[in-house]
């Protein structure tokens, strides 16, 4: 629609001739059918499974056992039989690579309901840990039959879910089966917890994955660098506490050592991508650990200002990475959030109606400068933005 | 996004292609099936231990479509000797019709003195009791009515190994599902 609307404004200026909007309304409404299917089939599978598991949770009593659980396996059996249909048809039409995804999303999250029912039925009171570990091992084969990014997205999820209960268990493993003492054990863990995306992002490089499943890769690679991002917007909110804790210290050697050699590797796991992401991806990692550690670096007061000036500072850095990789939106993004976050710097800082009207009006004389400036800038930034994305473009990047 | 469609098996042969697929699409069921029959041999090969129920808090005792309990092991915390949390097993004594006599004590020593042995680290887990959507009101209450009364007990299946499984949640020395099928559901509808 908001095509459309261009395409017309544009014809009735003279700048476009009416073949010209008809070829590209044509070609956008081809384009444009699949990802509207494949979204709808997603959330279709989705909704399923949702629904599913809402079955097993009302855990219902006129069913005997055995026929829930018969019916359940049946079930299996028929996604399962389906799906090596469709697998296994020698012509691969668009529609039946969308059944296959929509059945691998199906078949993923009804293997997951069968667990919770196996688990009602026989009263089992494993940890949750112990169910996901299992059912993500155990569906990482199926999972690869897929290709889309709803899958991925799904995939990520349940697997980080997996990734944090299961760190629980294996940190009560390690102290209690194995009697390792706690201070050894919980910085490496906490350190773990931290290091979720970089094991993630390793993930997403596995040569196999990035030749096979190129845009399941991505999507776990974008997932992982999100939540990077995230990191280092949260890490601001230390300076807000007093923290101490004797593990701190063991925790920035482990998470140091590790983004050390994931920006060292950076260029490697990213070959295809260009130089001018790769600068953009390190000054972002190095950036976010930066402030980790000068966050978690002192005890004894809390300092606001230094907090939200560090946010400041990494928003910048991340609006110039945006630059960098010719993401035009974050840039949008980030330059938007500091204006905010400028305001927000004063309601936090001082305290007095004085000095929050004084703090405001500063703040907001600020944020109209910086939106002068960027109105300025504009033109030569949306250049340079499409300079940039023409030169990853050539370079095969993303 | 055709090019990311493109079959990743298609490079290998048909016959691995299809045996991969196989192994992908039944190994989920497998483990369904394993799960069940491991649950199946579990419940058939233990020991059946009851043991006497409290509730956490009356107020919070329905979370969700399960029952919370607290089970009251019969201490005799006099001869508890496990040091720290370190492979500890719960030492059971059998007691006849009473629920068995319970002390602490590492686990090589519980395994060859004890009449049965449940790992210790398990005890968190035995804190919960599965019911159907529509009998949960009805099943708070009648669990409620019956620890006011100490009259509600849950039955374990422990096996050689001091694995635990919950059997069943005996109410006045019935299972809670034959209470609740003696008894109208209005309340429910």
């Amino acid at each position: 629609m908001r095509l459309v609307k261009k395409l017309n404004e544009w014809h009735q200026q003279g700048l476009i001739d009416n073949a010209t909007v008809s070829n590209i309304v044509a070609y956008e409404q081809g384009a444009s059918k699949p990802i509207a299917l494949w979204a709808a089939g997603g959330i279709g599978a989705l909704t399923i499974i949702i629904g599913l598991v809402s079955v097993v949770a009302a855990n219902w009593a006129q069913t005997p056992d055995e026929v829930k659980l018969g019916v359940d396996l049946l079930i299996a059996v028929l996604i399962a039989f389906a799906l090596f249909k469709v697998c296994t048809r020698q012509a691969q039409h668009e529609q039946f690579l969308w059944l296959r995804e929509v059945l691998v999303i199906t078949y993923y999250g009804f293997v997951l309901a069968s667990m919770a029912l196996i688990g009602q039925t026989y009263q089992l009171g494993g940890s949750i840990a112990k169910l996901l570990a299992v059912w993500t091992i155990v569906c990482l084969p199926l999972v690869l039959l897929g290709r889309g990014r709803i899958l991925a997205a799904l995939w990520v999820t349940g697997s980080a879910l997996t990734w944090t209960f299961g760190l629980e268990e294996f940190y009560r493993f390690l102290t209690q089966s194995l009697g390792i003492n706690k201070q050894w054990v919980e910085p490496a863990i906490v350190s773990l917890y931290l290091l979720a995306p970089v094991v993630f992002i390793l993930l997403s490089r596995i040569p196999w994955l990035l030749r096979h499943r190129p845009l399941m890769a991505d999507h776990i690679s974008r997932w992982s660098w999100l939540a990077i991002v995230v990191l280092g917007f949260v890490f601001q909110f230390l300076w807000y506490e007093r923290i101490y804790d004797p593990m701190i210290p063991a925790v920035v050697v482990i998470c140091s050592i590790a983004i050390g050699l994931l920006l060292w590797w950076i260029p490697t796991l990213y070959a295809t991508y260009s130089p001018q992401s790769h600068l953009a991806m390190r000054g972002v990692l190095a950036l976010v650990l930066i402030l980790g550690v000068s966050g978690s670096w002192h005890s004894e007061n809390r300092y606001e200002l230094v907090g939200a000036i560090t946010n400041l500072i990494y928003l910048c850095v991340l609006a110039w990475a945006a630059l960098k990789i010719g993401a035009g939106g974050l840039f949008n993004l980030a330059t938007a959030i500091i204006g905010i976050r400028i305001l927000f710097v004063y309601f936090e800082i001082f305290g007095s109606m004085l000095e929050t009207g004084l703090g405001l009006i500063t703040g907001g004389a600020l944020t109209l400068l910086f939106v002068w400036l960027w109105i300025k800038k504009s033109g030569s930034l949306a250049n340079k933005i499409n300079d940039q994305q023409r030169e990853i473009n050539s370079s095969g990047a993303i | 996004m055709t090019d990311a469609m493109t079959d990743s098996m298609s490079d290998k042969k048909p016959s691995s292609h299809k045996r991969w697929l196989i192994f992908a699409l039944a190994l989920p069921i497998i483990v369904l099936c394993l799960l069940i029959v491991r649950a199946e041999i579990h419940i058939g090969q233990s020991k059946v231990w009851t043991f006497d129920v409290g509730g956490y808090d009356p107020r919070d005792l329905l979370r969700g479509h399960y029952l919370r309990f607290n089970i009251q092991f019969d201490w005799q915390s006099e001869a508890n000797s496990c040091q720290g949390d370190n492979d500890c097993c719960l030492c059971l004594t059998d007691n006849g019709d009473s629920p068995p006599k319970v002390y602490e004590t590492s686990c090589p020593v519980a395994k060859t003195q004890c009449d049965g042995f449940m790992r210790s680290e398990f005890r968190r887990e035995l804190n919960r009791y599965y019911v159907a959507e529509t009998d949960a009101k009805r099943a708070e209450t009648i669990l409620l009515a019956a620890q006011a009364k100490n009259d509600a007990k849950i039955t374990l299946a422990i096996n050689q190994a001091g694995t635990p499984q919950i059997v069943d949640l005996l109410i006045a020395g019935r299972t809670l599902e034959s209470h609740l099928e003696s008894t109208e559901q209005p309340e429910d509808k």
